[in-house]
């Protein structure tokens, strides 16, 4: 009896430590968050996914259907490609515990080459920033506080004008972090020269050159040397202090062989131009030039800014949009010209891009149906004779180059003539009509073919820019965004960089492949699906 | 709770009622009635305070008794003749007492049947298996994973206690949850189990045992989102090993309930380790869409655990 009794006990105490075993098991918060995964991003061969839930960035590569997985620090917010396309950049906002058994953990900046996930390396950063910028060249990095975002709940106060500078190129680097120069406000942005650019020096030649990293703020600009961030910074006023005019920094180019920068500024109807000049540090934190400014008048409400060399000197091409004018100004005399144009026009393309013969001009704030063209050639001296004006049917709303071509691509605002190819050369148009309007557009990375999709269908369009012959291919779902893959600068002869993706934005993954757009066909295209949930029984969250 | 323990109760209160243990030398008690002839089964018969008494042997054995004569009733003659009463057989010579063996060994030779060469076994079984691997947790929000199971088996004894056997059997179930708060997930399993068992039998309703052997699982683990179905069907092979104990009712109570000893029933519990498999979902290549769709697996999904089982088993 004795015996029956302990049997029954052990066995009662055994049941009850499974029910307890099982209640107290269970499994991480993330299973019951809700998914988060951000639209991709085009990163050289692969396509990025940041999932905030899980605290990890997924890497597809379309071409092989590989998927990968990187873990990322905690509080993932931002991710963004560099201009090299080998590198990734997700910053991590880090995590205050809340729980005695959880561990703080700083904000960090993570780097992922995708070629190798493993060797991903990560800077911590003083501060839970939200952006980050990168140079052309894709050697620094600054990671700041956006302007429309507050603190978060893990924040107790916040220095908005907090910035961490950082080389990438240096591994085990410790990023710089410093408080630039306020005048009230926070950054709305950073831009980056060419590591090119290098003050005048006395006798007229050029000094160290440098990648200088330019804040926008209203109404000021700090430049700060990448090369020496140690280095103090170098803070410009664009209104004079009893000046009550608002001015806010809207698009800055370079003028690296004239030690010169042009700023364009919303509020101010002159362009500014910041001369560099190299002078003696005082000591290692000082800085090794000073600015000097000049405003150039250029008519009235400047809407963009183009630079071009014309007879080895370096011109400013300004669209005006108050004025209805362009102006050229001569960047080292300041002297200008004014060309009248007859419509309030607020965008410049220079073609071809590395050395400009044409600027093509039109309005892009206001539609109209007229494209300007420039001749660049001795337009100073034969001023309103460079000047050409193609009309179009509908109105344009935007143009851009097609890279590697002599071609550009207009679109309408239109639902039906959605768009057309622009012969920059013969100057004519050819207009592509569509079925609804335009969902998203992309050029292939050799510049052979222009993708796109319309709206609530299931296909993909596809343009042979050589003799804009035109295919359909019947997708399997409806595209949200399509995308091209990025031709490595090491590897000219990549043809994996011309394969094009459709994302359908689903919650779980599911990309439709083309790999080779000039054999379209579906027995060669293929859909990629569920990768956002690949090896979800393997993640211990 | 309260209806399960007042179930067990039931269950097991005759057989532990008649693994109550019986004074050693009642069967020579002096104050013992003498046996009535009856046509009944007698009364409960409450056994006197046992007055110690030297454990002194018997030297010779009691006198034989009698059954006292039939006197005639004088009042009503008798027209017919008398219908013979059924003699009770008189209780076989006692067992002689070792002086020197100990107290059980009396009463386990008074309850132990003489045991048959086999029985059959069917119990019927819930399975609670505790998966502590991070590879279920995107499917269940505790670990717990319960299923049924039907079991049958032989059993052999090889020695008056000691029975070996073997045993088949099926267990499944399946669950359905949620994982990222939308999607729903299902896992349905079988199995088929084949394994063997060695008991060891303390009293006639009482075996404690263990159990092991190997399985072979079917499974089926999806995620639904709004879109897509992904995951599949899976199957891996597995063992398992438990111990456990088995509370069965005596055959000479179901024999008086049932008129027949034929079979016997009772609870049995286990506890143990299981190893189901380990399942891949590697995904793969459809065809059926407009374009081949090459679908993403879901990884691999680990059950393995402790598991506590309990049900009825059937004995024949």
């Amino acid at each position: 009896m004795r015996t029956a009794i302990w049997l029954i006990g052990w066995t009662l105490v055994a049941f009850s430590l499974m029910a307890s075993g099982a209640g107290c098991g269970g499994r991480g918060d993330a299973y019951d968050e809700r998914l988060q995964v951000s639209a991709p991003i085009v990163v050289g061969h692969y396509l990025a996914f940041l999932d905030r839930t899980r605290e990890r960035v997924t890497l597809v590569r379309p071409f092989t259907r590989e998927v990968t997985h990187v873990d990322v620090g905690r509080g993932p917010s931002f991710l963004m490609p560099t201009p090299d396309g080998a590198r990734l950049i997700v910053i991590c906002k880090g995590w205050v515990a809340t729980e005695r058994d959880e561990e703080d953990e700083l904000p960090s900046m993570v780097l992922i080459d995708p070629a190798a996930p493993q060797s991903a390396v990560s800077y911590d950063l003083g501060s839970p920033f939200d952006e980050v910028a990168v140079s052309p060249d894709s050697r620094f990095a600054v990671a700041f506080f956006s302007s429309t975002t507050t603190p978060g709940a893990e924040e107790v106060f916040r220095n908005p004008n907090a910035v961490a500078l950082l080389d990438l190129d240096e591994p085990g680097g410790v990023p710089m972090e410093k408080t630039v120069r306020s005048f009230g406000d926070v950054p709305l942005g950073v831009m980056f020269s060419p590591p090119e650019m290098a003050p005048l020096q006395s006798d007229g030649t050029l000094g160290t050159p440098r990648t200088l990293a330019v804040v926008f703020a209203d109404g000021y600009v700090t430049f700060l040397d990448m090369e020496h961030p140690e280095r103090s910074e170098v803070t410009v006023h664009l209104t004079l202090p009893d000046h009550p005019q608002t001015v806010i920094p809207q698009e800055i180019v370079f003028a690296p062989e004239a030690g010169t920068v042009f700023l364009r500024c919303l509020g101010a109807n002159d362009i500014y131009a910041f001369t560099l000049t190299a002078r003696s540090p005082g000591s290692a934190t000082e800085n090794d030039f000073v600015i000097s400014i000049n405003t150039l008048a250029a008519g009235s409400v400047p809407g963009d800014v183009g630079v071009f060399t014309e007879g080895g000197e370096r011109k400013i091409l300004v669209a005006n949009q108050g004025s209805e004018n362009v102006t050229i100004i001569d960047a080292l005399t300041s002297e200008f010209v004014n060309i009248h144009i007859g419509d309030p026009v607020d965008r410049v393309l220079l073609y071809p891009e590395q050395s400009p013969t044409v600027a093509v001009i039109f309005s892009q704030g206001s539609a109209r149906n007229r494209i300007h063209f420039l001749d660049l050639q001795d337009v100073e001296t034969r001023v309103g004779q460079n000047h050409d004006v193609l009309a179009t049917n509908e109105a344009v709303q935007n143009i851009e180059l097609i890279p590697g071509r002599d071609q550009a691509l207009v679109l309408h605002d239109d639902n039906h003539s959605v768009m057309s190819v622009l012969d920059l050369t013969g100057r004519t148009l050819s207009p592509i009509t569509a079925q609804g309007q335009l969902g998203g557009y992309v050029f292939t990375a050799d510049g052979a073919h222009l993708a796109g999709f319309t709206l609530s269908k299931a296909q993909m369009g596809l343009i042979d820019l050589s003799n804009l012959a035109v295919r359909t291919l019947q997708l399997s779902h409806t595209p949200t965004h399509i995308f091209a893959l990025q031709r490595l600068a090491n590897n000219p002869d990549d043809t994996e960089s011309r394969t094009l993706v459709v994302d359908h934005g689903d919650p779980a993954g599911r990309l439709s492949v083309i790999p080779n757009p000039s054999d379209l066909s579906r027995t060669s295209t293929y859909v990629l699906s569920g990768f956002l949930y690949d090896g979800l029984l393997g993640d211990p969250l | 709770m309260r209806f399960a323990m007042t179930t067990i109760a039931i269950l097991l209160a005759p057989g532990l009622a008649s693994a109550a243990p019986v004074p050693r030398d009642a069967w020579r008690d002096p104050y013992r009635r003498p046996a009535t002839p009856t046509l009944r089964a007698p009364a409960r018969r409450t056994v006197p305070k046992a007055v110690p008494r030297l454990a002194t042997p018997t030297l010779r054995a009691p006198a034989p008794r009698t059954v006292p004569k039939a006197v005639p009733r004088l009042a009503t003659p008798r027209t017919t003749p008398p219908t013979p009463r059924p003699v009770m057989p008189l209780p076989a010579t006692p067992p002689t007492v070792d002086p020197h063996s100990g107290s059980q060994s009396l009463y386990r030779q008074q309850t132990i049947p003489s045991p048959r060469l086999w029985h059959l076994r069917l119990t019927a079984q819930s399975h609670n298996l505790l998966v502590r691997h991070a590879s279920f947790n995107p499917l269940k929000v505790d670990d717990l994973l319960s299923q049924g199971g039907l079991e049958g088996g032989i059993e052999l004894h090889l020695l008056p206690r000691l029975m070996v056997g073997a045993e088949v059997g099926w267990v499944g179930g399946g669950f359905t949850g949620v994982v990222f708060g939308t999607d729903s997930t299902t896992v349905k399993a079988h199995s088929l189990r084949a394994g063997v068992r060695v008991g060891y039998r303390l009293w006639d309703s009482v075996t404690p045992y263990v159990r092991g052997g190997f399985a072979a699982t079917w499974l089926a683990a999806r995620v639904y989102t709004d879109t897509q179905t992904l995951g599949g069907p899976a199957f891996a092979p597995g063992a398992y090993g438990l111990a456990g104990v088995e509370f069965t009712i005596r055959r000479s109570w179901m024999r008086r309930v049932f008129g027949s000893k034929i079979f016997t029933m009772g609870l049995v519990f286990e506890a143990g380790w299981v190893h189901l498999g380990r399942f891949h979902f590697d995904g793969g290549k459809n065809t059926d869409g407009i374009v081949d769709d090459y679908r993403s697996g879901l990884g691999r999904l680990t059950l393995t655990g402790a598991t506590v089982n309990a049900g009825l088993v059937l004995a024949f």
